[in-house]
């Protein structure tokens, strides 16, 4: 069996198995992480996660959350499922009255800290190395 | 070199049993095991895998060549050498997979087939594109040593692989009791996508689960425990040149970052071992879960 025939052959497979997922709606649907999820989520980041306060950020299907260390983590919508990272350097964050704005690997999360915003905006701080 | 590739005359019911698992995947409640993004990069790693496999051969072959020339014994290709030969394979394919697990050079070649959140037929197809670079082929250079021909070990090499497709699946809860124990299956290989703790680092196996049960690898399944698939630092990606290549990154990173003395043990070290313990291992992950389980069971009357 020649190999360029079953490569194009292979192409064409694959695009009419996308197209298809595609056109059964497997696009992702955005689905905000239960409180389960999210407990789930941020256990499995390295050394646990005691988690002391999250909250939802405007996209409702993103979320912020502290530990007991003060460690930093944000939840973000990955197609169907959702994946949570730790905040680090490469994180930056601006403040603009009681709203913060992170940046994290090109992804934005975005809340309203309201009265807590001087502890939050400590937090971020300490979590991102640098200052808000 | 005689050889026979079964691996074209597969795809078509690769491709037709996908079609398949889509359509029923479509009810309400199983939503979740497709995605369009991650289905087109799971294929595009196994078309890519394909043409870095044919590359590779081109060294490969010959290697396992002169090996099978080395050795003092030939099978030739009586029935009872192939049916050896393809225990043999698995049995060099289980410790190809763990080292793939246990050692991070080895890992960053393998990851991509862990990296996607779904557990579908096409995660089956997320094969590696630097297998080669990884230097994956020194597991079956001893099988031609022993005196199997190196057509032989390709084609079982190859059948070994095609089993493997159907076991990606959340379609098939338990095959029947016999089955489970002898043979690697959708439940069994569930349980090595797994990133819960006590899952991590289980089942190997290729074809014959016996060989986990052996070397003390073996997890069951447990049906009350939900099942999250992919790897312990998700990607959240669904960028082809990045599940590709990101471990690799990462080991460059954190070789050029790592004073003198560790810089080797970025390579050879499992995944998640740092020199200053600000990671973790699967061993570090399942020791958590162990010690949440004991937490979580309520204490004894006595
Ligand atoms: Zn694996
Ligand atoms: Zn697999």
């Amino acid at each position: 069996m020649g190999s360029l025939p079953v490569l194009v052959a292979v192409a064409v497979a694959v695009l009419v198995l996308v197209w298809l997922a595609k056109r059964f709606g497997f696009s992702g649907d955005v689905v905000p992480p239960g409180a389960a999820e999210l407990e789930q989520l941020l256990d499995g980041l390295p050394g646990g996660f005691d988690c002391r306060q999250s909250v939802r950020c405007q996209n409702p299907s993103t979320v912020v959350a502290v530990d007991s260390l003060g460690r930093v983590a944000v939840v973000a919508s990955h197609g169907a499922h959702h994946v949570a990272q730790l905040l680090g350097r490469q994180s930056s964050v601006t403040q603009d009255g009681e709203v913060f704005t992170i940046w994290h690997h090109g992804r934005c999360f975005r809340f309203d800290a309201g009265a807590e915003a001087a502890r939050w905006s400590a937090i971020l701080s300490c979590a991102t190395g640098g200052d808000t | 070199m005689t050889s026979f590739d079964p691996l074209p005359y597969a795809i078509p019911a690769f491709v037709l049993l996908i079609m398949l698992e889509i359509a029923w995947a479509r009810g309400s409640e199983r939503r979740r095991i497709y995605e369009a993004r991650d289905t087109a990069v799971s294929l595009a790693l196994g078309v890519g895998s394909l043409i870095a496999g044919a590359a590779a051969a081109l060294v490969t072959v010959p290697l396992l060549v002169s090996a099978h020339a080395l050795s003092p014994l030939a099978f030739g290709w009586a029935w009872w050498a192939w049916a050896l030969c393809f225990v043999a394979d698995d049995l060099a394919y289980y410790w190809l997979h763990r080292t793939g697990h246990r050692v991070r050079w080895f890992w960053a070649a393998h990851v991509n087939h862990h990296s996607s959140q779904h557990y579908n037929l096409s995660t089956a197809l997320r094969q590696t594109w630097t297998g080669f670079f990884a230097l994956s082929f020194i597991f079956r250079l001893p099988l031609a040593f022993a005196g199997f021909e190196p057509g032989m070990i390709l084609t079982c090499a190859a059948f070994n692989l095609i089993y493997q497709f159907w076991i990606h699946t959340e379609a098939i809860r338990r095959m029947p009791r016999w089955f489970e124990a002898v043979m690697n299956t959708p439940s069994h290989h569930r349980v090595h996508h797994a990133t819960n703790g006590r899952y991590l680092d289980r089942n190997y196996a290729g074809t014959f689960i016996i060989w986990d049960k052996l070397f003390g690898t073996f997890e069951p399944e447990v049906d009350e425990v939900p099942i999250r698939y992919g790897i312990v630092s998700q990607l959240g990606s669904f960028n082809l040149i990045k599940a590709a290549f990101h471990e690799w990154a990462a080991i460059a990173r954190d070789v050029w970052h790592a004073p003198w003395r560790h810089k080797l043990s970025y390579m050879w070290r499992e995944p998640g071992w740092s020199h200053d313990a600000s990671r973790e291992t699967s061993e570090m992950i399942r020791q958590r879960a162990v010690t949440a389980r004991i937490e979580d069971t309520p204490a004894s009357k006595d």
